[in-house]
């Protein structure tokens, strides 16, 4: 007896066809019939280690595949052509790539035998003019025939066919069958109406629809392969001029208190020109004084744009600075000291000593801390001046309202003393006649005076009196002035970007819009 | 009264499970590679140059359209913007780090989940439900090494080579934006490039990585793991949408969170 390729042993058919014993020797053919329920059309899917029968065993070349890791399995499917009960063709491949596939990804043919092979199998079985089609471009017979050239084309040492005349004349099934399997028996159906649809499908291949040739494959190849080259070249370029392999560079230390606004990839600017950044930035603790410092990497370059060695003096210094803008990332400014001779020049690993410049913030900080400073002054002294004149004014009036009834009395003597005077004058007028005259004159002029004297008495009182109340609305505005001017100063002080935001006034301050009125 | 926990707990429970399902999958695909024979190499490297030829080159227009719009629409606001406080140096960083770095990849991967990550699901799993799947392990062919492991390679590949080209066009676009600003176009290149740092291109590489892994396993994962029936199958694309478009969000946002 010929060596059994596969081997079914007692192999349980759900459909009550009781236990199976069959096998399969090489170089035979087996034909396995029964109804649809009887579960004969478990048997490919059991053979091939595809589902598991419920009880028994199926040896495939000597070995109970069933049993193996799906890894292993697949390499015994790789010998097993095999045409399921539908085509099972892959539907975005053609005719000619599903046939081929089992080919290229089961042997180790070149890619000009299998074309070579392909072409045999694809003419044999007679679909060489539709074989650049798609499955559903194709008719169900040339389907069925390119499932069978796929089962075929690798010429297995088994196969396995699910119904295999499905779908093709008799004559096709016997054509298919007479080269590969020629040393095997066959059992064929007839049918003679596929004769007229093979007919048409030839027809078809002459204008049918587009298909896939090897000149649109190699456009595609080539466009592909454009895209990856061009992509990765950017990517690889971008990478190696980032990375700085290109230019020489060195590491220089700086050592800092405070790491605030210091990053990786942080800029170091030397007079304005970029020169490096920062690589690393590690904390140190001191346990001896109990400090943190943190001590920055600074990959810098050796050589300016032009090529001119970049040398940095030793006692160059580092500035953190943020940049001259109100916004933005804090940069190292690196400051070389005066020229002198004989200067020693920075090495690699030479570390720096970090002093930090004031931002904008900062330096807005402290203008409004001066200004707030000169606006309290100002404030005091408005203050001062408020109480003085309130001060001043209530004295005024206090002495006119004490003076007024004095200088009233005083006017009523010497009115008195002077109409005395007259009387006496009358009386010696003969003889001194021309003094009289003078005295009268003189006293005239005093009485006029001490009149004007009393007017401008009653005028300032009255002053005082009528214009207490715009004095007093005067101190008030002084005084709300006062409270803005501090409003303002506390504003700034707490945020010195108000200098160029400006300041909302306290609501109370406000001028409120005018109501429109009605006529 | 317990049943709106239930409900959450089930869909936390759910969502759990489906990450585990898909470690486990990326698992086995990674796996499978030493198992490729010489000859199927040979095949798959042809799966995955159509698969980049349909994901990559097919979606350049679309890459370029959206790349060319999001620059040009921030790039001229923010030139306005930064302009009025005289920081236009900041333009380059903007640059860098919004589009280069975190809205190029995100969006680029976001798009390709979107357009190919419905193809690639719809078709494994019309193949599942046609019985190609079946059909070719038949043959003797792993179905991870003839479908999921090309798509995988090839999203990779088009996804990084989509973020180089959603890149390019962004900074010349951002170049026409920052011109019509009133921006020196030597200037605006000189900023750009004094901006960009090795860390901003490896970042951006190792997005392209990861979310090339992701456009291309979570969609071949919800192809596959269809039960059969064809009513399955839209179901299948716009879950591997969902679930695409949700891990590349959330990767994104561990990228800023762990590696900012």
């Amino acid at each position: 007896m010929s060596e059994s390729v596969l081997e079914f042993q007692d192999v349980v058919l759900p459909g009550g066809g009781g236990h199976l014993q069959l096998t399969v020797g090489a170089h035979q053919a087996v034909s396995v019939q029964g109804s649809e329920a009887s579960g004969v059309d478990l048997l490919p899917g059991y053979a091939l280690a595809l589902t598991k029968p419920a009880a028994g065993r199926v040896l495939l070349f000597g070995e109970d595949i069933a049993s193996l890791p799906e890894r292993a399995v697949l390499a015994f499917r790789r010998r097993v052509g095999y045409l399921p009960a539908g085509d099972g063709l892959l539907q975005n491949l053609t005719l000619r790539n599903n046939v081929a596939l089992p080919l290229r990804f089961g042997s180790d043919l070149s890619e000009r035998e299998i074309r070579g092979r392909l072409n045999v199998i694809l003419a044999f079985l007679g679909i060489g003019g539709v074989a650049d089609r798609r499955p559903a471009d194709t008719t169900e017979e040339e389907r069925r025939r390119a499932g069978l050239a796929r089962a075929l084309a690798f010429d297995p040492p088994l196969v396995i066919l699910a119904d295999p005349f499905d779908g093709l004349t008799g004559r096709a099934a016997a054509e298919g069958l007479a080269g590969p399997c020629s040393s095997r028996d066959s059992r064929s159906r007839h049918d003679s109406n596929r004769g007229s649809r093979l007919a048409s499908a030839w027809w078809a291949a002459s204008c049918g629809p587009k298909t896939e040739t090897e000149d649109s494959t190699g456009r595609t190849d080539f466009l592909v392969g454009l895209f990856v080259l061009v992509t990765l070249g950017v990517l690889i370029g971008a990478l190696v001029l980032t990375s700085g392999v290109l230019e020489g560079r060195y590491d220089l230390y700086m050592k800092t208190d405070e790491a605030e606004g210091l990053t990786q990839d942080t800029r170091v600017v030397l007079q304005g020109l970029s020169i490096g950044r920062v690589k690393e930035i590690s904390p140190h603790l001191d346990v001896e004084t109990n400090t943190l410092n943190f001590v920055a990497t600074l990959s810098v370059r050796e050589r300016f744009p032009d090529g001119t060695r970049l040398q940095l003096p030793a006692g160059t210094r580092a500035l953190i600075a943020p940049p001259p803008t109100v916004v933005g990332p804090s940069q190292i400014q690196l400051v070389m000291p005066p020229a002198s001779a004989g200067v020693t020049l920075l090495q690699e690993g030479d570390t720096l000593q970090a002093e930090r410049r004031a931002s904008v913030m900062e330096s807005l900080g402290g203008i409004a801390v001066e200004v707030r400073g000169q606006l309290d002054t100002l404030l005091a002294n408005t203050r001062e001046l408020l109480t003085q004149t309130t001060r001043t004014v209530t004295k005024t009036g206090n002495l006119l309202d004490e003076t007024r009834p004095r200088v009233e009395q005083v006017l009523a003597r010497i009115d008195a003393s002077l109409g005395r005077t007259e009387q006496i004058l009358a009386q010696v007028e003969p003889r001194v006649g021309p003094l009289s005259d003078s005295v009268a004159t003189t006293l005239a002029n005093t009485n006029a005076l001490l009149r004007q004297l009393d007017s401008l008495t009653v005028i300032g009182q009255t002053i005082a009196l009528e214009n207490r109340e715009d004095l007093n609305q005067a101190i008030a505005r002084l005084s709300r002035a006062a409270e803005i001017l501090q409003h303002f100063s506390d504003q700034i002080s707490r945020r010195p970007l108000r200098f160029l935001t400006g300041v909302t006034p306290p609501p109370d301050t406000t001028v409120p819009p005018e109501q429109p009125t009605r006529p | 009264v317990t049943a709106p926990v239930a409900a959450v707990g089930k869909r936390v429970a759910r969502s759990v499970a489906l990450v585990g399902a898909l470690a486990r999958f990326s698992f086995e695909a990674l796996t499978a590679i030493p198992w490729f024979t010489r000859a199927g190499r040979r095949v798959a490297t042809r799966v995955l140059l159509k698969q980049v030829w349909f994901t990559a080159v097919q979606a350049i227009p679309l890459v370029l359209v959206l790349a060319a719009i999001l620059s040009f629409l921030v790039m001229s606001q923010a030139s306005r913007e930064l302009g009025r406080l005289g920081a236009t140096e900041l333009l380059g960083r903007l640059m860098v780090v919004v589009i280069v770095r975190e809205l190029g990849p995100l969006l680029t991967a976001a798009a390709i989940a979107s357009r190919s990550g419905t193809a690639i699901a719809a078709e494994l799993a019309t193949n599942k439900v046609m019985g190609e799947l079946t059909a070719l392990r038949a043959m003797g062919i792993d179905p991870l090494h003839y479908h999921v492991l090309p798509r995988l390679g090839a999203a990779i590949i088009s996804v990084l080579g989509l973020i180089v080209v959603f890149d390019l066009v962004a900074v010349f676009t951002g170049l026409l934006a920052a011109t019509v600003g009133g921006m020196n176009g030597a200037r605006y290149f000189s900023i750009v490039l004094e901006s960009l740092a090795f860390r901003d291109v490896w970042l951006t590489v190792a997005k392209g990585l990861v979310f090339g892994v992701i456009v291309g396993i979570v969609p071949s994962y919800h192809g596959l793991a269809i039960q059969g029936k064809p009513t399955e199958v839209p179901v299948a694309s716009s879950q591997a949408v969902v679930v695409s478009i949700i891990a590349i969000f959330v990767v994104s946002g561990l990228f800023v969170v762990l590696l900012s």
